[in-house]
């Protein structure tokens, strides 16, 4: 019966083609859904778990914005004295606290990063959120002519990247975060501190900026056994005219503003899958209607009742299955660019798509397809079980 | 349950193939319509017996009661000393797989198999239902000599819509008759036929109360319906010796 319903299948084309082609973009937009969505989920813990930082202390300045600092790698140049940093080491509750400093690259150089970067300089002596990677990657520390770049900066290892007018050796690439730091370039803070100071074009985009006397974030690790809450507090409460973050706090409200707009979009795809079986079970109600003849020669030569109901559901699963199968394919092929699209107009990074989801986005669909094609031609492969042989042979397709 | 036997080389019966027992079949469509009313035939092994009568008479509706498509309101149908009405939609089927083989009207194919396929099918179900199976090659052999014998065997893998409307008739024929069932209900078997090919198709179905099987016909064509060894007449339900 299998091959009689695959022969079916096979030779009327056209009538399998369209409904492969509706089950397909229900399914395609789906994974696009899931696959977005999840990777997005998944990003955003991952960007906490390597964070490392517990808070973040920025410069009480208009254009201060946690949420870019975090997820963007666009230039943020914002400054606060090097004396808070002192004053936050004194804060009960802190365990480690690292200062960094905030420079960028410049548009037009000749020979190097063609656009305006970030470029974050951390201090080797008291860093504990890249410190991790160089332990990773076997580094001690980082010498005047090195960087690190983020993993979705454009260079590779081992390539030498003008910037500012110098020559760097890029001689690591970080790990991916799915923040800001994926976009960024990393070096030695005294370095940076000698480029800001002495290079005439980036003077002129930091007026009135010592970099020597300035700092633009200082992250911190809590002590064990401390509420980050109450180290906020703490900080807080030394009136240090600066602006602090609890880093979870910036994660949840991005993961709360995801959560709302995925809402929407699982609701009008919740409404596309109502159209969806609406139009399947109609395609499989006119397919068991036009073959009503067919099914009573069948069961009139000696097929069951319950021959006529696998085969039509047989059908309708192996069409949908195959609509679920591409449509999750060409998902998969199109929330890549969805999501660049989307990092592009929102401020937000996303991870790469991983073979894990990708396989789990491929199985969910195709099962998904399966089900509802399933769902739809329940009530046709019920009714066809149960036409009178003699009737549909007589009368046919006269309902 | 029913005794299934695929292979009946030869046929030997103390009972009558097929009987029927004051068998009444009424339909209401506005007014009661009564095609069949009252009707007795006892049908042997080895019977061809054809029915004639004008246009609907309820000449099909007959068959289709012998073909357990229909249930009748009363009386006693037995096919192979199986009561049609005592036995279960299943077996039923079953009963209609293995030991009736049905020509219809209307030449009703399966549009998405070839020839060769539609003819394979009834073999592939039989299969289904009893325990010595037919082999691939031996299913092929049997689509091969049918449809040389028909004249379509270069048609094999044509589909039906690619046939004409004779190989078509041929095709549905070849179908009820490649099973070898024990009773052929044929309905108008040489109609859309020219001369030769209704000959040739009657051709075809004469082996059959030749091997111990029983023939029962509707044709208007009294050339064809003059080879029967029992000729009845269908008028008003009542079923009458010729």
């Amino acid at each position: 019966m299998y091959k009689f319903a695959w022969q079916n299948l096979s030779r009327r084309k056209g009538q399998s083609s369209l409904t492969i082609l509706i089950t397909l973009l229900t399914v395609m937009v789906f994974v696009m859904i899931f696959a977005f969505y999840t990777n997005f989920q998944q990003g955003v813990v991952l960007s906490q778990e390597r964070l490392g930082a517990d808070i973040l202390v920025l410069p009480n300045e208009a254009s201060t914005d946690a949420y870019t600092t975090l997820y963007t790698a666009e230039p943020n140049n914002i400054y606060m004295p090097v004396e808070v940093l002192d004053s936050i080491k004194k804060v009960e509750g802190v365990a480690l606290a690292s200062p960094q400093l905030f420079i960028q690259t410049l548009n037009a150089s000749c020979c190097a990063v063609d656009s305006e970067t970030r470029i974050v300089a951390f201090d080797m002596d008291t860093d504990f959120v890249l410190q991790p990677w160089f332990d990773e990657a076997n580094l001690d520390s980082l010498v005047d002519d090195q960087i690190i770049i983020g993993c979705n900066v454009p260079a590779y290892l081992g390539n030498r990247v003008g910037i500012l007018g110098d020559v760097f050796r890029i001689v690591g690439t970080m790990s991916p975060t799915g923040t800001g730091m994926d976009e960024t370039y990393f070096m030695n803070m005294d370095v940076a501190k000698r480029l800001a100071a002495t290079n005439e074009n980036l003077k002129e985009v930091l007026p009135n900026i010592d970099p020597q006397a300035v700092y633009s974030a200082i992250l911190i690790k809590v002590q064990d056994g401390y509420n980050v809450a109450d180290v906020v507090a703490n900080i807080e409460k030394a009136d240090m005219n600066v602006t602090i973050v609890a880093t979870d706090e910036v994660v949840t409200n991005m993961k709360t503003q995801m959560s709302m707009i995925g809402q929407v979009m699982i609701l009008l795809w919740m409404l596309l899958l109502v159209v969806t079986a609406l139009a399947l079970i109609g395609r499989f109600t006119a397919l068991a209607q036009v073959r009503k003849k067919e099914t009573g020669i069948l069961r009139a030569i000696g097929g069951q009742k319950t021959d006529v109901f696998k085969l039509i559901l047989f059908e309708a699963c192996f069409l949908a299955g195959i609509g679920g199968l591409l449509g999750s394919i060409l998902g998969i092929c199109a929330v890549s660019p969805l999501i660049d699209w989307l990092q592009q107009a929102f401020t937000f990074s996303i991870l790469a798509l991983n073979p894990g989801l990708i396989a789990k986005s491929l199985l969910l669909g195709t099962c998904m397809a399966i089900l509802l094609g399933g769902l739809a031609a329940l009530y046709p492969a019920c009714k066809s079980a149960r036409l009178d042989p003699q009737e549909v042979i007589m009368r046919g397709e006269i309902d | 349950m029913i005794n299934v036997t695929a292979n009946r080389d030869v046929i030997k019966f103390n009972h009558p193939l097929c009987e029927l027992k004051n068998v009444v079949k009424t339909y209401k469509s506005g007014e009661i319509i009564c095609p069949v009313d009252g009707v007795s035939l006892r049908c042997e092994a080895g019977d061809f017996i054809s029915i004639e009568g004008p246009s609907g008479i309820g000449k099909s509706t007959l068959l289709y009661l012998v073909g357990g498509l229909l249930q009748a309101d009363s009386g006693e149908i037995l096919v192979d000393a199986t009561n049609l009405q005592s036995i279960s939609e299943h077996d039923l089927t079953i009963l209609r797989a293995t030991k009736i083989g049905f020509i219809f009207q209307e030449t009703n194919l399966f549009q998405a198999l070839t020839v060769g396929e539609n003819l394979a099918f009834p073999l592939k179900i039989i299969n289904k239902y009893t325990k010595t199976k037919l082999g691939k090659a031996d299913i092929n052999q049997k689509v091969e000599a049918y449809l040389e014998k028909l004249g379509i065997g270069d048609r094999r893998d044509f589909l039906p819509h690619q046939l004409s409307v004779g190989q078509r008739r041929r095709l549905v024929v070849a179908r009820a008759l490649i099973k070898e069932p024990l009773l052929v209900l044929a309905d108008e078997p040489t109609n859309d036929l020219d001369d030769f090919w209704a000959s040739e198709v009657i051709k075809l179905l004469q082996p059959v109360p030749a091997r111990g099987g029983a023939l029962m016909m509707v044709t208007h064509n009294m050339l064809w319906a003059e080879r029967a060894n029992c000729r009845y007449t269908m008028s008003h339900g009542i079923l009458a010796p010729k």
